[in-house]
């Protein structure tokens, strides 16, 4: 780079030496011809040789001009912003002339020196912006780098507004002329100058804050947001005025598509990140110090730095938060574990994520809902008691508590439903074919099946059935009202016997009943299935039966038990948690949890 | 961030430097490297040292590295810019990744190269049909411009 500046310098002293003697030389020689100062000037306008080398000296005086501007606000140019201004020179020149081509019919001298006025302007707006790029490379700031980055922002500005006032008022009085290509032009290097003035105070406040500033991303994200949308905004209004006055304008075709690209880029991003914001905050659970030292590595992988965890308890207080649906007040050095078990600081992983929606280490996405909400890694192991699932009595209990613990959480206050909590179902429902592959190849209505397509519908139910049915089903508000609170899983066991149909065994075909006669240990593995799925049924109907019958001798009235039997399985939502369901839930998720630590140990980079 | 993160890797690879490459800035320039690769012994780029440069962008690591070929090599994937076609340098890119194992990855590009994504067709086109005249020429090339 060093030997190319050498080359350029001599080059330009060449070409401006050429041209000062050649101006020089046709000048002296006019006004030799010619004694007045009028006809001298007459004679030279009107041969185009002396106005082709006055126009070249008007080009030589701007980039001196320009030469002389970049060493007062910016001081030696860095090897990489000379390629960058290049490169978009190239681009830029090319787009002029293509806009030239539009515009032939009013083309003369004035559109020229306008159009090498605008090229002048972006080289300077293009300087700026990498200049306002290259503070977040430096540690400290000058005040000498401040007062110059701020006196070319307030000289910029008041270029682009007096042009565009101009061009403006120019079209308000003679109409449409090429000025609204100025105009335009104008107005988008306006928008780009908002954008890096604000980026210049965003990064001017982190630097102050010693670059610690976790919000500044977030920030930045949103100005470049703004940018793209009034870019795209300008645009299609600068489309459609050349399209009614000039046709197509081909050379603004290229920037109107990366704008727009851009922009919906952007917007996408936008909604992802958000969304994993949202599951950052809900699903994530935070590791504690005590977690942390049970890890072989505890280097954030992002930054590199060590991670340090907050107590066991302030960790709790965090995760319960999370649970209940709330945003917690975190630090940025907070770590966070993914769904695939990865930690992170919560800082670095917010940064990644906006950029990303996957895991930095193992790329499994963060969006996709295949792991539920509450990792039953970090439950305690006594909330969630996995009870075999033979065991029946023992599991109704169990199930039962799960029932009512689960009803009671409904009755928690909550400030929203998280919308991620409601797409939990989706897990399920994913693992639950790849959990039932072995045994669909036989028959379809076993026991495990029906467990694992009832925990689809679990969550979402828990989440709204509650609601709805205190206030859209009247029957079913009605029996809330006549069921004391702690009976609340009585009509539930009634409705839970929909989710248990026994198995079909008249659809079996002979083959199957034969592989399930035999001695292998996957057949009596079957028939054991078989038998617990019928033994499920009596149980249930057992328990119903009981309840039915105390709550109908309590009441006496036997309306109320028949409005139980014929309102219930109606209602398609108005099941709430169902007994065995969560421990299949329990089960499912771990399995899944298991899947997913397979996974993530895959694809180590 | 960015800085912190660029020291940390530069202190990684002073005390545990990578077999057949090396990096570090230029200069007191943090954000910019030179690196320099010594072509794999089972390639026909063995015995060439082939220099890459390296520019940091400032939101480091949440953006991949600017990297290429200051060496000119007679590769599929790598044109005469000296640009690279590697997927982790683009949207593959993760922060998990180091310079370190970007190199690492140069390396065995190097070695296997992917004529199905290829950067310069015609050197993809020959690879596939001629894998000689492939060898031969990068051989030459090598001994050319990286000896």
């Amino acid at each position: 780079m060093a030997a190319n500046s050498r080359r350029t310098i001599p080059r330009l002293a060449v070409y401006g030496l050429t041209t000062t003697v050649l101006t020089v030389g046709v000048v002296a020689s006019a006004f030799t011809l010619h004694d007045h100062f009028y006809t001298g000037c007459v004679l030279l306008s009107q041969s185009g040789a002396a106005m082709m080398i006055l126009a070249n000296m008007g080009l030589l005086l701007t980039i001196l001009l320009g030469k002389l501007l970049v060493r007062i606000f910016l001081g030696q140019l860095r090897a990489i912003e000379v390629e960058r201004l290049y490169e978009q020179s190239w681009l830029a020149v090319t787009e002029t002339c293509l806009a030239l081509a539009i515009l032939r019919d009013e083309f003369d001298a004035a559109t020229l020196t306008l159009f090498v006025f605008l090229l002048f302007c972006k080289l300077f707006h293009w300087m700026l912006a990498d200049r306002v790029t290259f503070m977040e490379q430096q540690t400290r700031l000058t005040v000498l780098f401040l007062v110059r980055i701020t006196a070319l922002s307030v000289l910029l500005f008041s270029v682009d507004c007096l042009m565009l006032s101009y061009a403006v008022g120019n079209t308000r009085r003679y109409g449409a002329t090429m000025m609204i290509v100025f105009g335009f032009e104008y107005a988008l290097l306006l928008a780009r100058f908002m954008a890096t003035s604000a980026k210049f105070v965003l990064n001017a406040i982190d630097l102050a804050r010693g670059g610690e500033w976790e919000d500044k991303q977030t920030l930045v994200f949103y100005v470049e947001l703004a940018y793209d949308l009034a870019r795209l905004v300008v645009y299609l209004f600068f489309f459609a005025a050349v399209m009614a006055y000039y046709g197509p304008p081909i050379h603004i075709l290229r920037d109107l598509y990366i704008t727009a690209r851009s922009f919906y880029n952007r917007c996408r991003d936008w909604v992802r990140y958000r969304k994993a914001m949202r599951n950052m905050h809900l699903r994530y659970p935070t590791v504690s110090q005590d977690e942390l030292n049970s890890m072989s590595d505890t280097t954030c992988i992002i930054c590199r730095d060590e991670m340090t965890g907050p107590s066991q308890e302030q960790a709790d207080i965090w995760n319960n938060e999370r649970r209940a649906g709330l945003a917690q007040n975190l630090s940025g050095d907070t770590p966070k574990r993914l769904p695939c078990s990865h930690v992170f600081h919560f800082n670095c992983l917010r940064s990644w994520l906006e950029r990303q929606q996957s895991c930095p280490t193992c790329r499994h996405s963060v969006l996709d809902d295949t792991v539920p909400a509450e990792g039953s890694r970090n439950a305690p192991p006594a909330r969630n008691p996995p009870p075999p699932p033979h065991d029946l009595p023992q599991g109704n209990i169990a199930a039962t508590d799960a029932t009512r613990r689960q009803a009671e959480d409904l009755h928690q206050p909550r400030n929203h439903i998280p919308p991620s909590a409601m797409s939990n179902s989706a897990p399920a429902n994913n693992a639950a074919p790849s959990n039932a592959v072995p045994m669909s190849g036989r028959h379809s209505h076993t026991p495990t099946l029906q467990c694992q397509s009832t925990t689809t519908r679990l969550p979402l139910t828990g989440e709204q059935g509650y609601g709805a049915g205190a206030t859209a089903m009247p029957e079913m508000s009605s029996l809330m009202s006549i069921f004391p609170p702690t009976a609340t899983h009585g009509p539930l066991l009634v409705r839970s016997l929909q989710d248990f149909p026994a198995p079909d065994l008249t659809t079996l075909s002979d083959e199957q009943i034969k592989a399930l006669e035999s001695g292998s240990r996957a057949a009596v593995e079957e028939r054991i299935r078989i038998l617990s799925a019928f033994q499920v049924q009596i149980s249930h109907m057992v328990v119903a039966l009981t309840q039915v019958q105390s709550l109908s001798s309590a009441r006496a009235t036997s309306t109320t038990s028949h409005q139980t039997d014929s309102a219930l399985p109606a209602d398609p939502r108005g099941a709430s948690p169902v007994p065995a369901i969560s421990e299949s839930n329990g089960e499912g998720s771990s399995q899944q949890q298991e899947q997913q630590q397979v996974k993530g140990k895959e694809p180590d980079i | 961030m960015a800085l912190k993160r660029i020291q940390k890797e530069l202190r990684d690879l002073e005390r545990d430097p990578p077999s057949s490459c090396s990096a570090g800035p230029i200069g007191d320039e943090v954000f910019h490297w030179q690196a320099t690769i010594i072509g794999p012994e089972s390639s026909p780029f063995s015995g060439g040292v082939f220099f890459l440069s390296i520019h940091f962008p400032t939101d480091y690591p949440f953006k991949p590295p600017k990297v290429n070929f200051t060496t000119r090599i007679y590769h599929p994937n790598i044109n005469s810019n000296g640009s690279i076609c590697l997927d982790i340098l683009r949207d593959q890119w993760s922060p998990a990744l180091t310079i370190s194992k970007v190199l690492l990855s140069i390396c065995s590009m190097l070695t296997d190269p992917n004529p199905d994504d290829p950067l310069v067709p015609e050197i993809a086109h020959i690879y596939k049909t001629d894998r000689d005249r492939y060898d031969t020429t990068a051989r030459e090339w090598t001994r050319k411009f990286a000896m």
